[in-house]
C-alpha cells in the first residue's frame, strides 16, 4: 500500500516511477500486479476527442460606464449572459447566429462556441457584442469591442461532462441514405462503423471503479492544468460491466475546470461536424496513483479486454428503441474492421489515439520532472450501488390551471 | 469515359484533387473509415494518419468526415462535391 503523500514526496524528489497506461500493460505482464505495484507510483492516461458538454466562463472586466450584460455574442456566437454583470458562458456546441444549420443538408456548421474557445486560446482577438436593458447602477446598454484572452479578468474552461468512460460504436443499419451524426457520417447498410474512445489509454478505463478519481483530482486539461470538480452530468456507474470491472457502455463521466489562460490550442480544437453541429475537442490526461496491487491490475487494462456496444443510429438511437446489435472489443475496432451479425464492417475513430498517447506522455514528463503533484480527491465519484444513474425524461403534459387540485 | 472502361476519366484540368493539411489534422482517423481507395490509413505503430496521394481518387467522402477542415478539394470539380467520381 502507498499513500498519496508518499507518492507526492517521491514526485517532489523526482524519484517517482511514472509510466503511461500503454507501458503499464507490459510491466504488469512481466512482473505481475504485485510486482508492478511495488515498482510503479503513477500511471498516466490520455484522451482527445469531441466533448460537446464543454464551454468557457469568461469575465470581461467592467465597462465604463458600467453595464449589466443581458445578451452577448462572441464572433457572432451567442454566449449565455444570465449571470452577473460582465460574466458570460460560451458553450462549445453553440452555433454562430445566422448559420444556415441543416437547411442546406448536410450543414457545414463552420463556426461555433468551440471555435471561439480555440481562437481565444490561440491569442486571437474576438469580437464581443453585447446588449443590456440598463439600470441605475449599470446604465450602459450596448457595447462592441475586441477582446482577447490576455485582456479578460478570468477565463475558465468549465465542462459539465467530459471523458466518457466508454461509448457506443455507431452504425447505420437503414437502407436509405447516409446519416450525419455526432459520431460522424454513417453510410447505409452498415457500410462503416465509427467509435470514439482512447480505449486502454482512456482515463476512466484505467480506474473503472473510481477508486482514485474524484472531486479535487488534478489533471492535464487542454494542455494546461485542471481539476475534476464533480461527477459529470449523466454519470451512470450502475450499468453492466466486464469481469475486469470495465463498463460495457457509457457509464462514468467527469465535470472538469481549469484556467484557460494556461491551455494550448493544440488540445482545444473547435470542430465542425457535418450535418450535426459544432463542438470542442478537449485533451484530458489523468494520473492514476498506484496505491495497491488492484490499481496496478486496473491500469493494465488492454484494448482486447474492453468492449463497446454497436448501436444502430439509423433507427434505434434516435428513437430510443432497440438493443445493441452486438459488442466488439477495442482491439477489433482499432484493427480497422469489426464483425457484426456475420458482416465485416470498416471502422474509424473520432477520438485521436495519437493525441491521447502524446497527452499521457506529456503528463508523465510533468510528473517525472516534479512539476505536477497528485491531488487527493476530497470525494470520489459515485460508484456502482451508489444510486447514481441515468434515466430518460418522463414527459408529464401540463394540466390546465383551473383543473389542478390540491396544493398550489 | 474511356472506351470499355467502368472507371470514368476526366481531362486533367477537370479532375479535382485533394489537399490534406497535416497541420490541421488531429490524427483521429475519421477519414479512414470513409476512404474508398485506402489512401488514408492509420499507421499501426504511431497511430497517426498517413495520406497516400497516389492512391487518392478524390472521391471527397473524407471531406465531410473531417471535423477539423484538414482535407479540402482543390481544382475544378466535374460533379457535385461529395459525389464519387
Amino acid at each position: 500500500m502507498k499513500t498519496y503523500e508518499e507518492i507526492n514526496d517521491r514526485i517532489r524528489a523526482r524519484q517517482a516511477v511514472v509510466v503511461t497506461a500503454e507501458e503499464m500493460i507490459d510491466i504488469v505482464e512481466e512482473k505481475g500486479a504485485a510486482g508492478a505495484a511495488r515498482e510503479v507510483d503513477v500511471v498516466t492516461t490520455g484522451t482527445f476527442g469531441p466533448m460537446c458538454s464543454s464551454g468557457a466562463l469568461l469575465n470581461t472586466g467592467h465597462t465604463t460606464p458600467r453595464m449589466k450584460i443581458a445578451r452577448a455574442w462572441l464572433n457572432g456566437v451567442p454566449a449565455y449572459a444570465g449571470i452577473a454583470a460582465v460574466d458570460m458562458y460560451i458553450g462549445a456546441a453553440e452555433v454562430r447566429e445566422g448559420d444556415p444549420l441543416n437547411s442546406v443538408f448536410p450543414g457545414e456548421f463552420a463556426y461555433g462556441g468551440g471555435h471561439v474557445i480555440e481562437d481565444l486560446v490561440r491569442g486571437k482577438e474576438v469580437l464581443l457584442r453585447a446588449e443590456a436593458y440598463g439600470t441605475d447602477c449599470y446604465p450602459r446598454k450596448e457595447i462592441e469591442t475586441l477582446i482577447d484572452l490576455g485582456s479578460l479578468n478570468n477565463a475558465v474552461l468549465l465542462d459539465p461532462r467530459n471523458c466518457y468512460q466508454n461509448y457506443n460504436v455507431a452504425v447505420n443499419a437503414s437502407r436509405r441514405r447516409p446519416i450525419y451524426t455526432y459520431l460522424g457520417v454513417l453510410r447505409p447498410r452498415m457500410a462503416n462503423a465509427n467509435y470514439c474512445s482512447a480505449g486502454q489509454l482512456s482515463p476512466l478505463m484505467n480506474d473503472p471503479h473510481y477508486r482514485t478519481i474524484g472531486i479535487g483530482t488534478r489533471i492535464f486539461l487542454g494542455g494546461g492544468v485542471g481539476y475534476v470538480i464533480f461527477p459529470g452530468t449523466q454519470h451512470d456507474p450502475s450499468g453492466p460491466r466486464t469481469e475486469g470491472g470495465v463498463p460495457r457502455g457509457g457509464a462514468g463521466t467527469i465535470a472538469v475546470a481549469g484556467d484557460l489562460k494556461g491551455m494550448r490550442a493544440e488540445y482545444l480544437r473547435g470542430v465542425s461536424i457535418t450535418g450535426y453541429g459544432v463542438s470542442l475537442s478537449v485533451g484530458i490526461g489523468i494520473p492514476i496513483p498506484i496505491l495497491d496491487e488492484d490499481m496496478a491490475a486496473f491500469t493494465a487494462v488492454r484494448d482486447r479486454d474492453i468492449v463497446a456496444p454497436v448501436v444502430d443510429y439509423g433507427e434505434c438511437y434516435p428513437t430510443n428503441t432497440g438493443r445493441p446489435l452486438g459488442y466488439v472489443s477495442y482491439a477489433d475496432l482499432r484493427s480497422g474492421t469489426i464483425e457484426v451479425g456475420g458482416r465485416r464492417i470498416r471502422t474509424a475513430s473520432l477520438s485521436s489515439y495519437a493525441a491521447a498517447r502524446a497527452i499521457a506522455e506529456e503528463l508523465r514528463s510533468w510528473i517525472g520532472e516534479g512539476r505536477f503533484l497528485l491531488g487527493r480527491p476530497v470525494e470520489l465519484l459515485p460508484g456502482a450501488g451508489s444510486g447514481a444513474g441515468f434515466r430518460l425524461l418522463e414527459e408529464r403534459p401540463p394540466r390546465a390551471r383551473g383543473k389542478r387540485k390540491g396544493k398550489r | 469515359m474511356t472506351e470499355n472502361s467502368a472507371i470514368p476519366s476526366f481531362p486533367p484540368s477537370q479532375v479535382t484533387r485533394l489537399s490534406w493539411n497535416e497541420a490541421l489534422c488531429v490524427h483521429c482517423g475519421a477519414c479512414v473509415g470513409q476512404c474508398l481507395s485506402r489512401a488514408f490509413i492509420v499507421d499501426e505503430a504511431t497511430r497517426r494518419v498517413v495520406h497516400d496521394g497516389d492512391r487518392c481518387i478524390a472521391c471527397e467522402l473524407c471531406i465531410p468526415a473531417c471535423s477539423y477542415g484538414a482535407v479540402e478539394s482543390i481544382g475544378e470539380h466535374p460533379g457535385k462535391p461529395g459525389e464519387p467520381l
